[in-house]
C-alpha cells in the first residue's frame, strides 16, 4: 500500500513542471544565458512563458544572430529591411532596462539614421554594457550619438574607426572598461592619437583598457590614473605611461621602436611600480630583439609589487632578450610565480648570438619565488643556463614545470636552492595534440641509472606519455633508478594507437625504492609494456601505500578488463600495506 | 593576526535542512552563502543550528559539496574548477537542478546559481518549442490559433 503511495508520488513528481514555477529573477538569468533566438522561442511554450523573454536584461545582437535570421536572403536591399526591421522590433517590444546591448552593424550599410535612432532609444534607457561591430564597407565614422550615451560603463568597439569627437562630448562619467578591437584611424587624420588621448583623459574612472590597433601609431601616452589592468597591441613610435601609476595588471604585446635606448626601457618599467601581473607577448620581445642590451642591471627603481612574470614567445637565440628577462628578475624581489614561452627560432637570420657564456646568479635570491614554468626548452644551452640560473637562487621554489623538447640528463643535476622543489617535466605538447613519441632517443633502450643520482627528487610526474615506445619506458626507468628517494610518481599515459606494443623484455626487479610511497597511473590501455612497468613498481616498492591505476577508455570490453585485473593481480607485491585502487 | 585567521576557519556552523538534518560545516564554507552570512551577523549563539528553512537534507548536502568545493584556495587551477563544477552539474538529474536553482537563488550562493542556470539554459539550446515541453513537462495552454499568432509576432525567431 505504501509503496504504491510512493510509486505514485514518484510518477507524480517526474510530470510536474520543472522549469515554469521559478522565481522570476531565477528565469531571467535563464534566459539570458541563452542566444537571444532560443531566448524568444520560450514565448511559445505556455502562457507562463509569453512575455517572459521580453523583460531581460541582455540583448545581444551579434553576428551569430544576424546570420542565422538572414540565412537564405541573396538580395541586399532584403537583407538590409529585414536587419532594420528586426532591429527596431527588438528594441520597441522590450519592457524594462536593457543594461547590456551589442550590435554588429553588417558590411551593406545600414541606414545611418535609423542607428542614431536606436543608440538614441539605448541612450536613454540607461543602456551600460555597450559592444558595436562594425563590418561596413567602406569604413564609416562612429555613430556621434554613441558618444552621448553617458550612463555607459563598459565599451567595446570591434573593428571601428575613432573618428573626431563630437564638439559636445563631455566625457564618460562611469565608464570603467574600454576595449577597442582592431581599432582603425580615420584616414588621413594626425591629430588621432590625440583624439585618442582626450577620450581616455574624458573617462576619469577608467580601469580597464584594451588597445588592439589595426594601424601603426607613433606617440601615445596614456594618463588615467585608476587604471588597473592595461592590455596593448600593435606598433608604436613611443608608448608612455606618464601618470598611470596604479596599474596592476599589464599586457604588453606591443613594439615600440624608443625601447631601442635602453635608458628608455629602464624609465618605463621603473614607472610600474604598482604591477603585481606582467605579461610580455610576441611582439614585445621582436622588438627587444632588435635592440641591444648586453649587461643586465637592476631598473633604478625596483617592480616592488611584481608576483606574476609571464613571458611569451621570447626567443633564447638573442641576449638582449635573455638580458632583458634577467633585468626584471633582478629588479622583482617579491616574484612568486615564473612563467617563460621560448619559440625555437630566432626571427632574424642576424639575430643569433649563440650561447651566452655564464649567468651568474649567486647573489640574486628570489626568497618568494614558488612556481616556475619553463614551456619549449631546447638543448640550446641558453635555455639550459636559464634553467640553472633559476634552480640556483629560488630558495623557496615548491615545483618547476620544464616542457623539454629533448630530454637533457644534465639539466636534473642542476644545484637547486630549494630543498623543497618538486620538477615536473613534460615532453613537448605537439600542436595536434598527438603524444610525442620519443625524446629524439632512438637507441635509447638499455635503461641505466645517470652518472649522478637525482637525491633530492620526491615527486616525479610524466605528462601524455607514450608508453608503447621502448625508449620512453626506458627513460621512465633510467629516472627511477637514478632516484633514489622518489616518493611519488605520477605517469599519464598517451598511447598511441596505430603503433605496436613494445618489445622490451622482463625489467630486473632487485632493485629497491626505499621511499616510493604513492604512484598514480592514468590512461593505461593494458599493453605489455605497462604490464611489465606496474610488475616492476610493485615488486620493487616495499613501503608502497597506494597503487592507482585508471584504465583509459580504449581499453576494450569488460572481458578485456577482467583479463588485466586477474594478471596485475598475480604479481608480487613487495609492499605487504599497499592499497590498490582502480578507476576506469 | 594569524591566530585570528586560524580560530576563524576552524569555527564551525550547524545547518538544519527543512526536514531536520543537521550538517556542521566550517564557517567560511556557509559564508559562501549570503543568506547564512546575514543570519550570522544577527546570531547571537553561534552553537545553535542555522535552519534553512526551505532546503531539504538531500539538497542541502550537494550545496554545501559545492560550497566546501569552492572554500578551499588549494592547488586547483580555474582549469580544474571549471571542469568539477561541469561534472557536478552534469550528474544531476532535472529534479534536483530544480531544487538546487531554489537553493541557490534562497541562499544567495552567487557561483551556484549561475553554474546550474547555465546547465538549464544548455539544456534548452537548440531545442524545438515541443521538445523543450517534453523534457521540462511544461504544459502547452496556448489553442492552435494564439500560437500561430506568437510566431507571427517574431517569426525570425521560429524560422528555421
Amino acid at each position: 500500500m505504501f509503496a504504491t503511495w510512493i510509486a505514485s508520488k514518484l510518477k507524480l513528481n517526474q510530470k510536474t513542471d520543472r522549469i515554469s514555477n521559478l522565481p522570476q529573477n531565477v528565469t531571467q538569468q535563464i534566459l539570458e544565458c541563452l542566444p537571444l533566438r532560443d531566448a524568444a522561442r520560450m514565448s511559445i511554450l505556455s502562457s507562463h512563458w509569453r512575455f517572459e523573454w521580453g523583460s531581460i536584461s541582455q540583448l545581444l545582437l551579434d553576428h551569430d544572430l544576424f546570420s542565422s535570421i538572414l540565412k537564405g536572403r541573396l538580395d541586399t536591399e532584403d537583407n538590409l529591411l529585414a536587419y532594420t526591421n528586426f532591429v527596431y522590433d527588438i528594441l520597441f517590444s522590450h519592457a524594462g532596462p536593457i543594461l547590456k546591448f551589442n550590435l554588429y552593424l553588417p558590411y551593406w550599410l545600414p541606414n545611418e539614421y535609423d542607428i542614431s535612432q536606436w543608440m538614441q532609444y539605448l541612450s536613454s534607457n540607461g543602456v551600460k554594457e555597450f559592444t558595436l561591430e562594425d563590418s561596413r564597407s567602406p569604413r564609416m565614422n562612429l555613430p556621434t550619438c554613441l558618444f552621448s550615451c553617458e550612463s555607459l560603463t563598459h565599451l567595446t568597439l570591434i573593428d571601428c574607426i575613432l573618428s573626431p569627437l563630437p564638439a559636445t562630448f563631455k566625457g564618460f562619467p562611469c565608464f570603467v572598461s574600454l576595449k577597442l578591437e582592431k581599432l582603425y584611424m580615420s584616414p588621413g587624420n594626425h591629430t588621432v592619437v590625440n583624439l585618442f588621448e582626450i577620450l581616455i583623459s574624458k573617462c576619469p574612472q577608467l580601469k580597464i583598457l584594451n588597445i588592439s590597433l589595426a594601424e601603426r601609431l607613433y606617440n601615445l601616452t596614456i594618463c588615467a590614473p585608476k587604471l588597473q589592468d592595461l592590455f596593448v597591441d600593435y606598433w608604436f613610435g613611443n608608448l608612455s605611461l606618464e601618470g598611470t601609476t596604479n596599474i596592476n595588471k599589464l599586457s604588453l604585446d606591443c613594439y615600440s621602436q624608443k625601447y631601442q635606448h635602453s635608458n628608455h626601457m629602464s624609465d618605463f618599467f621603473s614607472n610600474l611600480c604598482n604591477v603585481e601581473k606582467l605579461i610580455l607577448g610576441h611582439s614585445f620581445w621582436w622588438g627587444v630583439e632588435l635592440y641591444s642590451l648586453r649587461s643586465p642591471t637592476k631598473f633604478p627603481e625596483e617592480l616592488e609589487r611584481l608576483r606574476t612574470l609571464k613571458i611569451v614567445e621570447i626567443s633564447l637565440f638573442c641576449h638582449s632578450s635573455i638580458s632583458l628577462v634577467l633585468c626584471l628578475f633582478m629588479s622583482s624581489p617579491h616574484l612568486e610565480l615564473l612563467h617563460i614561452e621560448a619559440t625555437n627560432c630566432p626571427r632574424y637570420e642576424n639575430v643569433h648570438d649563440g650561447p651566452l657564456a655564464q649567468i651568474d646568479g649567486s647573489c640574486f635570491h628570489r626568497p618568494y619565488l614558488k612556481k616556475i614554468q619553463l614551456i619549449g626548452i631546447s638543448e640550446l644551452i641558453n635555455g639550459l643556463l636559464l634553467m640553472k640560473f633559476l634552480l640556483a637562487c629560488s630558495p623557496a621554489l615548491e615545483e618547476m614545470t620544464v616542457e623539454l623538447i629533448n630530454f637533457i640528463e644534465e639539466a636534473m643535476q642542476y644545484r637547486r636552492a630549494s630543498p623543497i622543489a618538486k620538477i615536473n617535466i613534460m615532453p613537448k605538447k605537439e600542436t595536434d595534440r598527438s603524444p610525442i613519441k620519443v625524446f629524439n632517443f632512438s637507441d635509447f633502450t638499455s635503461p641505466k641509472m645517470f652518472p649522478k643520482f637525482l637525491t633530492r627528487l620526491q615527486a616525479l610526474e610524466l605528462i601524455d606519455i607514450a608508453l608503447n615506445y621502448d625508449s620512453n619506458i626506458s627513460l621512465v626507468l633510467c629516472l627511477l633508478l637514478s632516484s633514489p628517494n622518489l616518493e611519488r610518481l605520477r605517469i599519464k599515459a598517451a598511447n598511441d594507437e596505430a603503433e605496436s606494443d613494445g618489445q622490451l623484455s622482463q625489467f630486473d626487479d632487485t632493485y629497491i625504492f626505499q621511499h616510493l610511497k604513492i604512484i598514480h597511473l592514468v590512461g593505461i590501455t593494458g599493453l605489455s609494456n605497462e604490464l611489465k612497468l606496474i610488475r616492476f613498481l610493485l615488486a620493487c616498492s616495499p613501503v608502497l601505500e597506494k597503487i592507482t591505476i585508471e584504465l583509459s577508455t580504449k581499453i576494450g570490453g569488460a572481458e578485456e578488463q577482467v583479463n588485466f585485473f586477474k594478471e596485475l593481480n598475480q604479481y608480487r607485491r613487495a609492499s605487504t600495506n599497499v592499497e590498490m585502487i582502480f578507476k576506469t | 593576526m594569524a591566530s585570528t585567521s586560524t580560530s576563524t576557519l576552524s569555527r564551525k556552523l550547524i545547518l538544519k535542512s527543512s526536514d531536520g538534518e543537521k550538517f556542521e560545516v566550517d564557517e567560511n564554507v556557509a559564508m559562501q552563502s549570503q543568506t547564512i552570512k546575514h543570519m550570522i551577523e544577527d546570531l547571537d549563539d553561534i552553537n545553535s543550528p542555522i535552519p534553512v528553512s526551505i532546503v531539504t537534507g538531500t539538497i542541502l548536502s550537494k550545496v554545501i559539496e559545492y560550497c566546501k568545493k569552492h572554500a578551499t584556495e588549494d592547488s586547483d587551477s580555474d582549469e580544474q574548477l571549471k571542469q568539477w563544477d561541469k561534472e557536478y552539474a552534469n550528474n544531476m538529474d532535472l529534479n534536483t537542478l530544480y531544487y538546487l536553482l531554489l537553493a541557490a537563488n534562497y541562499m544567495e550562493i552567487k557561483g551556484l546559481l549561475e553554474l546550474i542556470t547555465q546547465c538549464v539554459a544548455d539544456m534548452i539550446k537548440g531545442k524545438s518549442p515541443e521538445e523543450i515541453r517534453a523534457h521540462f513537462n511544461i504544459k502547452n495552454d496556448f489553442t492552435p490559433q494564439e500560437e500561430a499568432n506568437i510566431r507571427n509576432e517574431n517569426p525570425w525567431a521560429f524560422e528555421n
